[in-house]
């Protein structure tokens, strides 16, 4: 979801979406960014993604989101939102009044 | 010149093994990797330490590796263990035409013969009989009896292993090689070695005490043929895979020499 969220700002190659994924997330996401291309090949295998080799004084894949890949994005996140949403919820919810057992 | 980047990317194409997408990956981790260094080093750092700092950042080429696709290493496992299986079967095979040999050469008993002191039922012996009349006796006849059996079953599991050798190279051809990821290739290498000298040790070593136990004891030798000819076949596959897996653990990882400068 995140490399989907990446990519629907724009298209990148890897180093730059690797760049992106830890400045956007304000270095949380700091995972070895050698899984990151077996990530992003699954992605286009399944047809959330698409790729092209672009010389641009060094040969760099760059990749771009898929109409597919926006509605998988669009489904994810809003799944994650709900998911959040109730954890936030639960994390300021009030103390619970303890049940007071007896006559 | 070579430096961590050449050296990483050399690791890593180690442990993917060869095959159609492995390029890709890896001329994606030598931009990737380039492309961290020229970052760090406009921030000051110095060459060499970049690429350090930025294989660092790529992380473990096993772990990269592995992380690429479960899928195709169960199907790189399975190619290698068809291909470890046909192997196994060809050397079965080699046996049964070292067995024929020795029953050519030596005879059935010595070959497959009974130990001394088996005896057959009237009903067996006239089993055996019926097979090979010619042989004169039920002990004979049960020798070749039982050397017919083993050198006719080795000779089809060869011929078994043979046919699947040929479907793996046509499989192969057609679809292309399936990487084998260098801890599988390790793992299949040590089982054949262990299987084999297993084998091989144990089928020669026995077949040789008791061809010595006859000698001394003043017996016929008998029904030892079949455990040499097994285990001197084994051992000598045990060897090979042993020479292999020793050339595999040697040849390590280690960048190419890049050409020096006119």
């Amino acid at each position: 979801m995140l490399i989907l969220a990446t990519l629907a700002r724009g298209s990148a190659h890897g180093y730059a979406l690797a760049e992106a994924l830890r400045t956007a997330s304000g270095g949380e996401f700091d995972v070895p960014e050698g899984s990151l291309y077996p990530a992003l090949h699954r992605l286009e295998r399944s047809g959330a993604i698409a790729s092209e080799w672009v010389h641009d004084g060094r040969r760099r894949r760059v990749y771009a989101i898929t109409a597919a890949g926006a509605a998988q994005l669009t489904r994810e996140a809003g799944a994650w939102r709900r998911f959040a949403d109730g954890v936030a919820s639960t994390l300021a919810a009030p103390a619970i009044r303890p049940v007071v057992q007896g006559a | 010149m070579t430096d961590a980047i050449d050296r990483y990317v050399a690791q890593l194409a180690d442990r993917l093994g060869a095959g159609e997408d492995t390029w890709r990956l890896l001329a994606e981790t030598d931009g990737h990797l380039r492309d961290a260094q020229a970052a760090l080093q406009a921030q000051g750092v110095e060459s060499a330490e970049a690429a350090e700092v930025a294989v660092r950042r790529f992380g473990d080429p096993a772990a990269v590796a592995r992380t690429r696709s479960p899928r195709r290493r169960i199907l790189g496992l399975l190619s290698g263990g068809w291909l470890v299986v046909a192997l196994g079967l060809v050397v079965i095979g080699l046996s049964g035409l070292v067995s024929w040999a020795l029953e050519a050469i030596w005879g059935p008993a010595f070959l497959a013969g009974d130990v001394n002191g088996v005896t057959y039922t009237a009903a067996r012996c006239a089993d055996f009989l019926g097979f090979f009349p010619q042989a004169g006796s039920c002990a004979a006849a049960a020798a070749m009896h039982h050397s017919d059996e083993i050198v006719s079953e080795r000779l089809a599991a060869g011929i078994l292993g043979i046919v699947l050798l040929a479907v793996w190279l046509l499989v192969r051809r057609l679809r292309g090689a399936v990487p084998i990821a260098r801890e599988d290739r390790r793992m299949l290498l040590i089982a054949s070695a262990v299987a084999f000298l297993g084998v091989g040790l144990v089928g020669f070593g026995s077949g040789a005490l008791s061809v010595v136990l006859d000698l001394v004891r003043g017996l016929a030798v008998a029904g030892v043929g079949v455990r040499l000819s097994d285990g001197a076949i084994a051992l000598l596959a045990g060897v090979v895979a042993l020479v292999v897996l020793a050339r595999f653990a040697r040849r390590g990882v280690s960048a190419p020499i890049a050409p020096a400068p006119a």
